[in-house]
């Protein structure tokens, strides 16, 4: 089993590899803040982005009709846009769904993903759209439908290259302290029908089973236990 | 320490129609699965946190189906059950492909597997005596199993498990051979017969499901065998109970009081005779010169005398002489083969000790010959029968 590498060498090495997004489209990213999370997803996948608050109106995430030079015209979100370009859609604090924007989330998150706009237009997503959420609190916070249809958790424990980068000579200082005041990041992910269905499309897509249990966040015990329960 | 597992990985790997087990996690060495015996559905895979005890419940959970077990397994006890099971499914159901076993899970097995013979090897050193007997034997047996599961040749597994002798060597071949051609029945009830297992009062025994278990306990069928006891019509000289005189004792020896100067040894004693003992004689052609049945009676004058030879079907055992007294005539077998090898060893299992078998070891014409042989020198090694090999004794007769 190839050694546990750092979260944002393990997320450089999927997208760099047609892993994410390719074969599968849906990441999570949780972990500590500042560690670079947001910054590397929107350097590597130039996403379109938004951040997640409670009082979300559901238009800043699908858009709406706005009045241009005196006629109602329809002016499409981040989700829209991601979707119909084929895009990145970076969502920030992704625990803090509103609840207007709950159900189309969920359509944001399918495979394939679309959405039906207030226009009556269909949206589709194109190839390319892919879906990264990132947040401080473990996976566990979000509704089960959320937290269900996720390829991907990778769990930002340490400081990113860039980080790093950033902080210069006080960069060991700051990875001293880094879980300082912070969550516990003791989760683990269970089985569950999308990890299944994500490892399928790995191995259709030619990943060894030792890899898609990587890239599923099973190491260990837990990833030896993949490689035996999937074996026949 | 155990604590369910609730979102376990290792039990999505149960098929649904086997059951939705709960998979227990413990801190020991605890590993077994708890199946329902009506319905043969898995209730429970308890596992320890090595993979290798983990892939092999999970083996079990697939494809140990309880009322198949009964079937195959009837009259069988059960650590022979366990063994064999194991065998069949590391011989069979090995989840990866020769060779493919993913590294991690090769190295905690090889680890595994070392660490086991590391301990047998330590009680054998401790205690020399329990080598060869079953739990040496059956230990080395599943670890050929295993070994040749995971793809190394089974010839080499054999050669490297060190098993105390060419006859248990064989016998595990044969095993591994009948449980890879789903023969795990025949397979068990060879062990179980090569050990001479006595079921225990309350000792689970697979397949009685409250109806009678077989008289043959479990073993394979065997050859029927005639025992017929000759009119033993001559006394043997040799064994009539003897006297000598002695210079002490509880009866006066009447002849000596009537002479002039009275003998120190004035009294009687009972000669010190082995009244009792067994001795079976392999009187198939390989024997050669069998003849000689009437010198060996006057080891045991008073013990029971018997032969016996078959003829591929069926087999008859004679019984020569017993109580001091022998057959005027031996009656030729008129059949040149072994074949009732071990029918002949029950019968002599079933008589008084000391037991002596008089055989060149050749045992054939039967589907339990090579357990048989393996039998014999396992209860040769635990002092139940003493082996006198004619063969390469003839002429010291």
């Amino acid at each position: 089993m190839a050694d546990s590498k750092a979260w944002d060498h393990k997320f450089i090495e999927y997208v760099n590899s047609g892993i994410f997004p390719g074969m599968v489209n849906r990441l999570n990213i949780h972990g500590y803040s500042r560690t670079g999370k947001s910054t590397l997803v929107n350097k590597m996948l130039d996403s379109e982005r938004v951040t997640f608050h409670q009082a979300m109106p559901l238009d800043d995430l699908i858009g709406g009709w706005a009045l241009i030079d005196g006629r109602t015209v329809w002016v499409d979100g981040p989700a829209v846009r991601a979707l119909r370009y084929g895009k990145c859609l970076q969502i920030d604090e992704a625990n803090e769904v509103p609840s207007e924007c709950q159900t189309v989330f969920y359509a944001l998150l399918d495979d394939p993903a679309g959405t039906t706009l207030p226009s009556g237009e269909r949206v589709n997503a194109a190839p390319g759209y892919c879906v990264v959420t990132t947040m401080n609190p473990t996976p566990e916070v979000l509704p089960h439908p959320v937290y269900d249809r996720f390829d991907i958790y990778l769990k930002a424990d340490t400081l990113s290259e860039g980080t790093k980068k950033a902080l210069g000579p006080f960069a060991s200082n700051a990875e001293a302290v880094i879980a300082f005041n912070q969550p516990k990041l003791n989760w683990k992910r269970p089985a569950s029908v999308n990890a299944f269905l994500a490892a399928n499309k790995m191995r259709r897509g030619g990943v060894s089973p030792e890899k898609i249990a990587e890239v599923l966040g099973w190491e260990g015990r837990d990833a030896t236990d993949f490689l035996t329960a999937c074996a026949r | 320490m155990w604590e369910e597992n609730r979102s376990s990985i290792l039990a999505t790997g149960v098929p649904v129609e086997r059951g939705k087990p709960q998979h227990i996690e413990h801190d020991d060495e605890t590993a077994r699965c708890d199946f329902n015996v009506k319905t043969g559905k898995i209730l429970r895979i308890h596992t320890p946190q090595d993979s290798f005890r983990r892939v092999h419940e999970l083996m079990h959970a697939r494809h140990t189906d309880p009322k198949r077990a009964n079937r195959q397994y009837k009259g069988i006890v059960q650590t022979v059950f366990d063994i064999t099971e194991d065998c069949r499914i590391h011989t069979q159901f090995w989840p990866w492909q020769n060779g493919d076993t993913p590294e991690p899970i090769k190295t905690e097995t090889l680890a595994f597997l070392d660490a086991e013979m590391k301990k047998v090897n330590e009680i054998l050193e401790e205690n020399p005596e329990y080598r060869g007997d079953y739990p040496d034997f059956s230990t080395r047996l599943r670890q050929v199993a295993i070994r040749s599961g995971m793809g190394s040749s089974l010839h080499c597994c054999l050669y490297d498990a060190g098993f105390v002798s060419d006859a248990q060597k064989n016998m595990a071949e044969r095993i591994i051979n009948l449980v890879r051609h789903n023969k795990e029945g025949k397979a068990a009830r060879m062990l179980q017969s090569m050990f001479n297992f006595p079921v225990q009062d309350g000792e689970r025994v697979n397949g009685n499901n409250g109806r009678k278990i077989p008289a043959r306990n479990g073993r394979i069928k065997q050859p029927e065998m005639e025992i017929i006891e000759l009119p033993h019509t001559v006394v043997i000289p040799e064994a009539k109970v003897g006297y000598r005189r002695a210079t002490s004792g509880s009866r006066l020896h009447r002849p000596s009081l009537h002479k002039p100067v009275l003998p120190q040894k004035l009294f009687i004693r009972r000669s010190p005779h082995r009244p009792d003992g067994t001795i079976l004689v392999d009187a198939s052609s390989s024997m050669g010169d069998w003849s000689q049945v009437r010198k060996w009676c006057e080891l045991a004058p008073c013990g029971t005398i018997a032969y016996y030879a078959g003829n591929c079907r069926s087999g008859k055992l004679y019984v020569y002489a017993r109580g001091g007294r022998r057959a005027a005539e031996i009656v030729n077998p008129d059949m040149g083969g072994n074949t009732v090898d071990g029918p002949a060893m029950d019968w002599l299992m079933s008589q008084a000790k000391p037991r002596l078998m008089i055989t060149d070891r050749g045992f054939c014409d039967a589907q339990d010959s090579l357990a048989q042989v393996a039998r014999l020198e396992y209860l040769e090694r635990i002092g139940e029968i003493t082996v006198k090999d004619y063969a390469n004794n003839s002429e010291d007769d």
